[in-house]
């Protein structure tokens, strides 16, 4: 593994980052993952996007922009990074056909609005699955600014799927697992997805992956329509659970099964289970409105 | 006191109390039944008696299942059936986003039980607003008390004409043959443009809705805040026949609803006022928070039900619909139905209790008895024999381009306007009587409305009073149009006499409305329910249960906020879930989507209008 650093004055601009990525990359080594460290220094929270993000994830019923970020927000602000990884010469694969498949954040305490934020993001150590190449992405979110310089809020690790050629034959269909135990909901709730809303959301996370856009655009690349970014879902599923949980010491854990196709009605569940050793562990699921596909599940807990 | 602008109100105290109402208890059969409604096994065709798969509804209500009180709770819950109109408004405090909630689900969201149709609305104002609201209320005639001061909040309920695809067949109704071709068209354009209604009682159905509104949210406020607040309802001075000098007012109220020019062509006007305050002291209703939340969450469960076990399922219905239950409406419960009714009647027209008693018209049908059997089928044919000509005479060129469509319609309101139950009401008044005793004729409809809804709650409350286990409930009410606007047919198109001319023939009898006491444990399919809730299953003559954002627009300033909808968030809460009072399979597995998600806490939570700040939004 390089060590190479990208390091950043505030944030790039994620366009740029994914043109770059995107673009053919001479003397890419395959079946190697190899990138460096990218971190962004002094980055400041854009009030508007940030009210954008809330409401467009169900985090506010108000016009007002939240004080404290949501949990998911960190994720999306470091995208350029992320992009800026992808880019590097060093990094081993196209970024195309990459299946974002596992998220896990864990916020030490909520980060207000107004503070100003270092933000790294490595890659870490491939390895080798059933289905293709798996890395993880860890991002860590610091305080920029005295008097809290230095201090550790947010991390998190993205694992990323790179898929594995099949041959025709051994097409394998979606994972099918079976739907949890039913047990009594706290929460069961249909929520809208409606057709524009990868775009709405392309336009407050800057990421517009053409699958999320238009039938049009998706359909080049296997989708039959676009498909919702996999952290809106995450951070729908969380905003529907803000009342549930406590922002400090929070840990978020999802797994992401099946893209969601838009426009799509969908069912999202919650339970609470008790940890004899932690506060009540949440589990969180959308599924198909009948209760037989998952998209996503998760759980939330707040740490001692 | 206050002054009143105008003293041309009805009596402000009622002259005689309301007679308290006393618990009955019905005993359930020794082995009880239940709706147990299953999910359709994967590959197996669902029908209205397979639970749905999923609840996508932004409506509070949701799937719901009656909860059992104690005859204790009962018996405090009973103070909700004779509530008087308050005399005084203490100091306003400040009402939070989810009391509005619930108070306004227990109200227009809910009151219209399966007859509804998408023809109210209400725009609620704070406290500021309502002082003003409250000056130009006391300069109206017709008041049935004084307006007072310290007025919390204030509701204005807004109504349009009853039109729904029955009244759209009922333009074809009645009509000679070959002149059709003329009268039709005619008839149609009078509907739309001017509003009048093919026969008189589906004009009367629209202020029977209001009379049940009036009454439910009396109740509304009451339960909503534990007994705190209560609830002072205006509704004759905007029905009164004579209101002309009402009209340049009623305006200015209309303006602050917003009503536009627009909606006022297609016959939206204010039918009600309501106003809410904290209650002084004496006038708090005791009720605990516990059997406030139970009585909320029961108001959620309650419909009409139409199904008499053993007497009207259909033959593909399971076994619990085809087997006659050994139980019986107490002849207690329907003195008590009946005295809740009174009550209500005289509450709303103002007059003396014993008075109410003589001039709302009842025929009580006890099917149970020899009598009652011949009596019912009476009805029945009469029913009957109106469909039969209505069939016969619909124009064919209406009929035949359409696949015969409206015959078939028609054919299907045997159906609808079948009887079943133990103890059938034909409820109706005299005009020629009201207009003796010197009160309003359209008032006195919607008492009638607000007796009938009053009296079946009665039959409610009692059929969740000691519930078992094993029991969705054990009585119930199914309120109904249907017979008496059929019966209009026949008494304006084919010189029928009407349902009530048999017993009170000399008095010159209107009926108003049908209802049926039914004692049960087994709940109706809920597929009739889906209707309610679901686009995909609504029925032709119900709408669905609507959302808070869809009916109900609170005011701040000059602006207009719909309740619960904000950046394309719409209310997915069911109200009074804490209870938890949802349908599920036998082995507790729940409907998707059913138990909804409570709004989010920091809206929730919030004040609707700050008493120092009210007008920013």
């Amino acid at each position: 593994m390089s060590n190479q650093t990208l390091e950043f004055d505030g944030l790039p601009s994620l366009t740029s980052q994914y043109i770059r990525a995107f673009l053919p990359r001479p003397g890419l080594q395959k079946n190697t993952l190899q990138a460096p460290e990218a971190s962004a220094t002094n980055v400041r929270i854009d009030a508007e996007k940030l009210g954008q993000y809330a409401r467009i994830c169900g985090f506010s019923t108000t016009n007002t922009t939240p004080q404290t970020l949501p949990p998911t927000y960190p994720q999306v602000l470091a995208a350029p990074l992320h992009a800026a990884l992808f880019a590097s010469p060093a990094f081993a694969h196209s970024p195309l056909g990459l299946v974002h498949t596992h998220q896990q954040i864990h916020q030490i305490r909520p980060i207000h609005v107004t503070e100003t934020l270092d933000l790294t993001a490595r890659l870490l150590a491939a390895r080798t699955t059933k289905r293709g190449t798996e890395f993880d992405i860890e991002t860590t979110v610091h305080i920029n600014k005295s008097p809290n310089k230095g201090e550790l809020v947010w991390q998190s690790t993205a694992t990323m799927l790179v898929r594995a050629k099949k041959s025709p034959s051994k097409k394998s269909k979606p994972s099918s697992r079976p739907v949890a135990e039913e047990v009594t909901p706290h929460r069961s709730v249909i929520l809208k997805a409606p057709e524009d809303l990868g775009r709405r959301y392309a336009a407050t996370s800057g990421d517009y992956n053409p699958i999320h856009l238009y039938a049009a655009t998706a359909r080049p690349f296997g989708f039959r329509r676009p498909i919702i970014h996999g952290m809106w879902s995450l951070a729908r599923s969380v905003a529907e659970l803000h009342d549930d949980i406590t922002p400090e010491n929070l840990h978020i854990y999802a797994e992401f099964h099946r893209p969601i196709y838009l426009p799509s009605s969908i069912l999202f569940t919650s339970t609470s289970t008790p940890d004899p050793t932690n506060e009540p562990r949440i589990n969180f699921s959308l599924r198909t409105p009948d209760a037989r596909k998952n998209y996503l599940v998760g759980h939330t807990q707040n740490l001692p | 006191m206050n002054k009143i602008a105008s003293p041309s109100f009805l009596p402000p105290e009622l002259p005689s109390q309301p007679k308290p109402i006393e618990p009955v208890l019905i005993t359930p059969p020794s082995n009880p039944v239940r709706r147990d409604a299953t999910f359709a096994a994967p590959g197996e065709r669902r029908t209205r008696y397979s639970l749905p798969t999923s609840l996508d509804t932004a409506s509070p209500v949701g799937y719901r299942t009656r909860v059992s009180l104690t005859l204790e709770e009962t018996t405090a819950a009973l103070a909700l059936l004779s509530l008087k109109r308050p005399t005084r408004f203490q100091k306003p405090r400040e009402i939070s986003e989810q009391e509005l909630f619930e108070e306004c689900s227990l109200g227009i969201l809910t009151a219209r039980q399966s007859t509804n149709y998408t023809g109210h609305r209400q725009v609620s104002f704070g406290p500021r607003d309502s002082v003003r609201i409250t000056q130009i209320l006391r300069t109206l005639q017709h008041l049935e008390a004084p307006p007072l001061d310290n007025v919390a909040c204030t509701h204005i309920v807004l109504s349009r004409p009853y039109r729904t695809p029955f009244t759209m067949l009922l333009t074809f109704i009645g009509h000679k043959p070959f002149k059709n071709l003329l009268t039709v068209p005619k008839r149609a354009l009078e509907k739309k443009f001017l509003h009048t209604d093919d026969i008189p009682t589906i004009g009367y159905l629209q202020q029977l809705h209001i009379g049940i509104l009036a009454d439910a949210m009396e109740r509304a406020t009451v339960v909503a805040s534990n007994g705190e607040r209560r609830a002072q309802v205006f509704s004759a001075p905007f029905c009164h026949e004579d209101n002309a000098q009402n009209l340049s007012k009623i305006r200015e109220l209309e303006e602050l609803c917003g009503l536009t020019t627009a909606e006022r062509r297609k016959g939206w006007r204010i039918a009600l006022v309501t106003q809410t305050g904290q209650a002084i002291p004496e006038e708090r209703i005791p009720l605990a928070p516990e059997l406030c939340r139970k009585i909320g969450a029961n108001m959620m469960a309650l419909r009409s039900e139409r199904i008499q076990p053993g007497v009207n399922a259909e033959d593909k219905a399971p076994e619990p619909y085809q087997i006659r239950q050994d139980m019986d409406v107490p002849d207690e419960l329907t003195v008590q139905a009946g005295r809740a009714a009174y009550n209500a009647f005289a509450h709303w027209t103002g007059c003396d209790r014993e008075r109410a008693k003589e001039l709302m018209i009842l025929e009580r049908i006890d099917v149970l008895t020899p009598n009652g059997k011949e009596r019912l089928r009476e009805v029945r044919q009469m029913l009957d024999s109106v469909t039969d000509r209505v069939v016969k005479n619909i124009p064919l060129w209406v009929d035949l381009p359409t696949g015969k469509a409206l015959s078939r319609n028609a054919e299907r309101g045997r159906k609808a306007f079948g009887l079943a139950g133990q103890r059938i009401y034909i409820g109706g008044l005299s005009r020629r009587e009201i207009q003796a005793e010197g009160l309003d004729w359209k008032t006195c409809v919607r008492a009638v409305g607000a007796a009938a809804s009053r009296s079946g709650l009665v039959a409610e409350i009692m059929g969740v009073t000691n519930l078992p286990d094993n029991c969705d409930m054990l009585a119930g009410l199914c309120l109904m149009a249907g017979p008496v606007n059929q019966n209009d047919v026949g008494k304006t198109f084919y010189g029928h006499n009407d349902l009530l001319d048999r017993e009170f023939g000399h008095r010159d009898p209107t009926s108003l409305l049908v209802w049926t006491l039914k004692a049960k444990t087994v709940a109706d399919p809920i597929g009739n329910e889906e209707q309610l809730m679901n686009a995909a299953q609504k029925g032709q003559l119900v709408d669905l249960r609507p959302g808070p954002h869809e009916v109900i627009a609170t005011r701040h300033g000059s602006t207009l906020q719909p309740l619960r909808k904000h950046a394309g968030r719409v209310n997915t809460e069911r109200a009074f879930h804490d209870v938890g009072n949802f349908v599920t399979d036998p082995s507790g597995r729940e409907i998707p989507g059913n138990r909804g998600s409570a709004w989010p806490q920091h809206a929730a939570r919030s004040i609707v209008w700050p008493l120092n700040q009210e007008d920013e939004p």
